[in-house]
């Protein structure tokens, strides 16, 4: 403990100079001391928290500037080599979403199922729009947003499982497929799909899946879609 | 003699090799009673599964809390600290096993936050509770929650010292005050038993259970107190006010400066000038930021402190919950040939919250509040909509005022444990648009108002006690090292 003689007042903190006028401090007797713990309690110091090594930071910083340097590369390869067909464009439009996605699920204080949720549905536009500007030969709706979407049941098919006693957690991202399910079912009726096969099959599964939920787990399934839609 | 020396040598050798031995014993009967622990907990875990199935408590968000989640992240965290300085160092095990036990007892701190599709709940949280820790972090630091087994609270010690971290969505101070209580009520039970054979044959004996007459309350006070606004011409939203500006501390650090201030010293000068303590303080904040940041000149900006007025007393409300309101004292420096007095300062801030803080007033803010979510187009918003909407109000409101300072009282401690306690803290996070906030919080005779601050300049915290110390009230200060030698 020090005094400030600037401030008129006693410092508790182990240090030479005053942390209000920075004017050095002055030591101050046992007997003045005791007198003022007495008066206004113990020090409580504070542990020495250190810029702890950011690894995980550094690894995405390193990330970024490789990602940069790649894109940049490939925009130049691609302007000398092939300038009639910009397809670095789709290379750097999916670093993007690799960064990004990266960010998100490291960064970003949500569970699993809100991640995974969210990660859907970037994923689904981003193969539209590869499509669209490779031709649009229709395959993202055709074959690889179902693709996704099936492959989205079993991931919630194997977390219910894998979490069962709050597998209840995950209706929400079952419910997300169906809209899903929906909405590229309503584009066939736009012909912009070339095979309705996987469609429904997509719609087969996250249908059945659904309805075996409500008929099993009913009661559940009420008392959670009650607090999730609670307006 | 050389003998002798050697033969010195040896011992002390001996000394510190049993020294050493020792140590290791004590490290590894800790690190089997951490595993013993966490057996128990998973067990715990499993049973409170197989018992819940799906029918697990759940709660609505009170009126305030809908905010936070929304606005909380890294750099504006809405977690508080309310933290005790006891007389002896914290024994870690003993510390965790109070805080289980009290945990089981008071339901609000055990729920977790979930999404819905139009707003945020609570559902209770089966987990573990996740231990805790040496200090690690900067005070009020972010709590991520799912690093945390999903609590929305966190707890770690150093040295003599427990901290209390809640975020804002839980509950205000009041829950995080009784909370705090109960823990150190049953850690002080646990390091001291005597306490428990000493009240045995007594009228009200010491148990291993909270206290009595701790309200579980869990009601949304808002909307139960909530009436129609009257068409009001104009709206509660204030302009913009001065906003604290310098160089900063590097990111995710937190300048802390405590003071202590003897409450019999602040009476006398309160009394002396007809005021409550909380005026006094709040003026002479109000003060040294005229001062210490403005330098006694003119803004054409008001200087605008809020002040978080705990609604309970006034709607007879027992709520854990948030159930407070925010009223503004300001002051708006005026070009004029000489600066402005304490008096005046005082004067004009004195009669900025006389006026607000009636009941009338607060029901007409509480009625304001939450008329937003009473309104039927509003709740069927989506969540996500309602999100980036709250996000946006917020940040042009945050700008509105200068800085916070909340009293969240005297805390009374029970008689046997009152001689194990030094002292009590608080802290608040910064937000947006306020870089500097002020809190008071009083134990016995002493009163500790703490500034913390993401600048690097001191010179409102310098005014500030210079101030008290003119008035007449001795002045000690303490810091964590993040202050003008950063």
């Amino acid at each position: 403990m020090k005094r400030c003689e600037s401030c008129n007042m006693y410092i508790y903190d182990d240090t030479e100079l005053c942390p209000m006028c920075n004017s050095v401090l002055s030591d101050v007797s046992e007997k003045d001391k005791q007198e003022v713990i007495k008066k206004y309690g113990r020090p409580a110091p504070y542990p020495d928290i250190k810029e702890r090594s950011r690894k995980l930071a550094f690894a995405m910083k390193l990330i970024l500037f490789i990602f940069i340097l790649a894109g940049t590369a490939m925009i130049i390869v691609n302007a000398a080599v092939t300038p009639q067909m910009w397809w670095s464009l789709i290379a750097v439009s999916g670093l993007v979403y690799i960064y990004l996605g990266m960010r998100y699920w490291i960064r970003h204080d949500s569970g699993i199922s809100s991640k995974l949720g969210k990660q859907i549905l970037i994923t689904i536009p981003l193969l539209i729009i590869i499509d669209y500007y490779t031709g649009f030969h229709k395959w993202s709706l055709t074959w690889a947003v179902p693709g996704i979407i099936i492959l989205g049941n079993v991931i919630v098919m194997f977390l219910m499982l894998f979490y069962r006693d709050r597998w209840y957690a995950y209706l929400m991202l079952l419910l997300m497929l169906l809209v899903c399910c929906a909405v590229v079912s309503a584009l066939m009726i736009f012909n912009l799909v070339t095979n309705n096969t996987l469609i429904y099959v997509a719609d087969g599964i996250t249908c059945t899946y659904l309805l075996a939920v409500i008929i099993f787990f009913g009661r559940t399934f009420r008392r959670e879609m009650k607090r999730r839609f609670r307006v | 003699m050389a003998d002798l020396k050697n033969n010195v040598k040896a011992e002390k050798k001996e000394q510190e090799k049993e020294k050493k031995q020792e140590k290791k014993v004590e490290r590894l009967e800790r690190k089997l009673w951490k595993e013993r622990l966490k057996l128990k907990q998973k067990e715990r875990e499993k049973e409170n599964r197989k018992k819940a199935n799906g029918r697990l408590d759940w709660d609505k968000l009170d009126n305030t809390a809908n905010l936070f989640p929304v606005i909380a992240d890294e750099t504006m965290t809405n977690v508080y600290r309310i933290a005790v300085n006891l007389t002896e160092e914290i024994i870690p095990e003993k510390l965790e096993m109070a805080i289980e036990k009290v945990l089981e007892q008071i339901p609000l701190f055990r729920m977790r936050l979930r999404q819905g599709a139009f707003w945020y709940y609570f559902e209770e949280n089966l987990r573990p509770f996740p231990g805790i820790r040496e200090e690690y972090k900067v005070p009020g630091s972010y709590i991520d929650k799912h690093n945390n087994n999903q609590y929305m609270f966190r707890v770690t010690f150093y040295k003599c010292r427990i901290n209390l971290e809640v975020f804002h969505a839980l509950t205000d101070g009041f829950g995080g005050t009784i909370f705090l209580q109960e823990i150190i009520y049953q850690y002080l039970r646990y390091v001291h038993p005597q306490i428990k054979e000493e009240t045995a044959g007594s009228e009200y004996p010491e148990i291993d259970k909270i206290s009595t007459g701790i309200h579980m309350d869990r009601e949304d006070s808002y909307v139960k107190n909530f009436k129609k606004p009257a068409k009001r011409k104009g709206s509660y939203q204030s302009g913009k006010g001065l906003v604290l500006k310098g160089e900063k501390l590097a990111p995710g650090n937190l300048g802390i400066m405590h003071g202590f201030l003897s409450v019999a010293e602040l009476k006398k000068v309160a009394k002396e000038k007809g005021i409550t303590i909380n005026e006094l303080l709040v003026g002479c904040f109000v003060y040294a930021v005229y001062k210490g940041y403005l330098n006694g000149r003119a803004s054409k900006l008001p200087i605008r402190c809020c002040v978080p007025v705990n609604l309970r007393p006034y709607f007879d409300s027992t709520t854990m919950k948030n159930f407070f309101a925010m009223v503004s004292a300001e002051f708006k420096p005026e070009e004029r040939e000489n600066e402005y007095s304490f008096d005046e300062v005082m004067g004009i801030v004195h009669e900025s919250l006389q006026k607000q803080i009636t009941k009338e007033h607060l029901e007409e803010i509480l009625s304001y509040n939450v008329s937003n979510q009473m309104k039927k187009i509003l709740r069927i918003v989506p969540l996500p909509i309602k999100k980036l909407a709250i996000g946006y109000v917020y940040g042009i409101s945050a700008n509105a005022t200068t800085s916070t300072v909340t009293n969240i009282g005297n805390i009374k401690m029970r008689e046997p444990y009152r001689k194990y306690i030094d002292k009590f803290y608080v802290i608040l996070s910064v937000s947006k648009g306020q870089n500097m906030k002020g809190t008071i919080v009083s134990y016995g005779d002493t009163l500790t108002f703490t500034i913390s601050s993401i600048l690097t300049d001191t010179s409102v915290q310098k005014y500030f006690f210079r101030t008290l110390k003119q008035l007449g009230v001795d002045v000690a200060v303490e810091t964590n090292g993040f202050g003008a030698e950063e």
